[in-house]
Parts: structure tokens; C-alpha cells; sequence
């Protein structure tokens, strides 16, 4: 056999062995990702999407339920406070203005969150009423629970808001 | 020297392949240097640390504070937030001074929705 001849089988073998190798490099490489986080969240996404309404419907009575408690806890700390201020001023015989001014934000305060209570159950009782096994069918009904849902976030954000006036208003007359 | 051809062309059409291979590979590696960076090993958005409250958004007439909540409270099997360490967290004192009530509400965390699955 002639020299070139073996040095180029030589150098084909060599380069069929890279390619075969990179290939399978890549391959190997692309059969990790399969198991990468974003995959894994994709297979929890399926999973939740099997019985997607009650799991939204859990998630946010959960959310809602506590948002209410602690909200409902908040006003009443509030509510004192601003029954011992009101006392003080007027057995000192000062302007109460602030505090009464207050105490019509907590009454604001108090409607916002019985609102957001509401809206937040109609989400709840949406959700929990979507069947399984009719998820696509009933898809518009799932929106409409979303929809009620933010709405009832706002609600909440709207307590905050008029909470934290109260306290605003009841620091000046302090 | 019509063998040398054909060795040529074999030789050629290997190079394409390495090549080929090659970019394959660096194309894969490039996705996966990405991804965590992002995302972490629940496939959430990675929260790193508090911050402090921000009145960032007016929509709606309503102050809209974002706290961002801490990792510590994510939980690591569900890649969501755990609701026990959500309420431990948001924990209420029985101190009725202004101050203090006014220090809870700015801690307040509205949780933000997550419906992308529907």
C-alpha cells in the first residue's frame, strides 16, 4: 500500500471519529436540557392544567382569606387607636378634626374590604366550578374568574391605600 | 488520482459535518448558560432580597407598592410561595400605636397572580 494512500485513511478515520464524537456531544448535550428547570415547569404547568380551577381556587382562597384577616386584625388596632386619640383630644379639650376625618377613611376602609371580600369569593366560587375533564369548553368561565380575581386584588390594594390615609390623617392630629 | 478526488470529497464532506456539529453544540451550551440566570431550579423567576417598598405605580387611583418577596418563602418543591412562611412572615403585633400599625401596612404585601396557565 502506497504512503498516501495510508495517510489519508489516517486522516478520514481521524475526522470521522471527530464528527461521530461532536455529534453525539451535542446530542448528549440537548438530552440534558430535557431536565432543565424550564422543562420541569412545564410538566407542573400540565399538571395544574389537569385540574386547573381548583387548584386557581385553592390558591386564592388562601391569599384571600388571609389578605381579609389580617386587614380585618388591622382595622380593629386602628379602631382603638383612634378611639384613645379621639378620647384624649376631647378631655384636653382640642380639634379633633384629623381624627374624625380618620375614622370616616377607616369606615372607607372597611367597605373596600368587604367589597374585595366579595368579588374575591365570586372568583373562588367561578373557579371551583370548572369541570376537569370540560377545561376548553369552559374557558371563557376561567377568564372571567381571572378578570374577578384581579379585580378583587385591587380591592385589596384599594383597603391598603385607604388604611395608610387613615394613619396619615391621624398623625397630624397627634 | 481519480482516488485522491474521491478522498477530497469524503474529506470535504466530514469537515461540514465537524462544522456542523460543532455549532450545534456551541448553540445548545449558549441556551443553557442562559436559562439559570433566569430562572431557577423551579423554573421561576428567581427572587433574590427584599426591597424596600416603592410607591411605583398610580393605576387605578390606588398607591400600588411593590414588595418584592423573599426567597426564603418560595417554596423550593413547588416553586411557589409558601403560604405558612407567607403568614409568618406578615405576622401582625398586638401593639395598637400608630406607628407600629402604620410600620405593618407599608409592610403589606399584596401578592401578585400568576394566571399564565389558563
Amino acid at each position: 500500500m502506497r504512503k498516501e494512500t495510508i495517510f489519508f485513511k489516517f486522516l478520514l478515520g481521524i475526522l470521522i471519529t471527530g464528527s461521530v464524537f461532536s455529534m453525539t456531544f451535542a446530542q448528549t448535550n440537548a438530552a440534558t436540557i430535557t431536565s432543565t428547570p424550564t422543562n420541569q415547569h412545564q410538566q407542573r404547568t400540565q399538571e395544574r392544567r389537569d385540574n386547573i380551577g381548583q387548584y386557581y381556587a385553592n390558591r386564592l382562597t388562601n391569599h384571600f382569606d388571609f389578605y381579609y384577616q389580617r386587614f380585618t386584625n388591622l382595622i380593629d388596632k386602628l379602631e382603638i387607636s383612634l378611639n384613645n386619640s379621639l378620647s384624649n383630644l376631647m378631655f384636653n379639650g382640642k380639634d379633633a378634626k384629623y381624627v374624625i376625618d380618620a375614622q370616616a377613611k377607616l369606615a372607607e376602609a372597611k367597605m373596600a374590604l368587604g367589597h374585595a371580600q366579595l368579588v374575591g369569593y365570586e372568583a373562588i366560587m367561578i373557579f371551583e366550578a370548572i369541570e376537569p375533564t370540560q377545561y376548553e369548553a369552559q374557558r371563557d368561565q376561567a377568564l372571567q374568574a381571572r378578570d374577578a380575581a384581579q379585580q378583587a386584588r385591587i380591592e385589596y390594594l384599594e383597603t391598603l391605600s385607604l388604611l395608610k390615609q387613615a394613619v396619615r390623617l391621624a398623625k397630624i392630629a397627634h | 488520482m481519480k482516488n485522491q478526488r474521491t478522498i477530497f470529497i469524503t474529506i470535504l464532506v466530514v469537515l461540514v459535518l465537524v462544522v456542523v456539529g460543532v455549532l450545534i453544540f456551541n448553540n445548545r451550551e449558549e441556551e443553557t448558560s442562559q436559562t439559570p440566570e433566569v430562572l431557577n431550579e423551579n423554573g421561576i423567576e428567581e427572587i433574590t432580597a427584599t426591597v424596600p417598598p416603592e410607591i411605583i405605580d398610580q393605576e387605578n387611583g390606588i398607591e400600588e407598592v411593590i414588595t418584592t418577596v423573599p426567597s426564603e418563602i418560595i417554596d423550593q418543591e413547588t416553586g411557589e410561595v409558601d403560604q405558612e412562611a407567607f403568614e409568618e412572615m406578615q405576622k401582625l403585633s398586638d401593639d395598637t400605636s400608630l406607628e407600629t400599625i402604620e410600620a405593618e401596612l407599608n409592610n403589606t404585601i399584596i401578592l401578585e397572580e400568576d394566571f399564565s396557565d389558563l
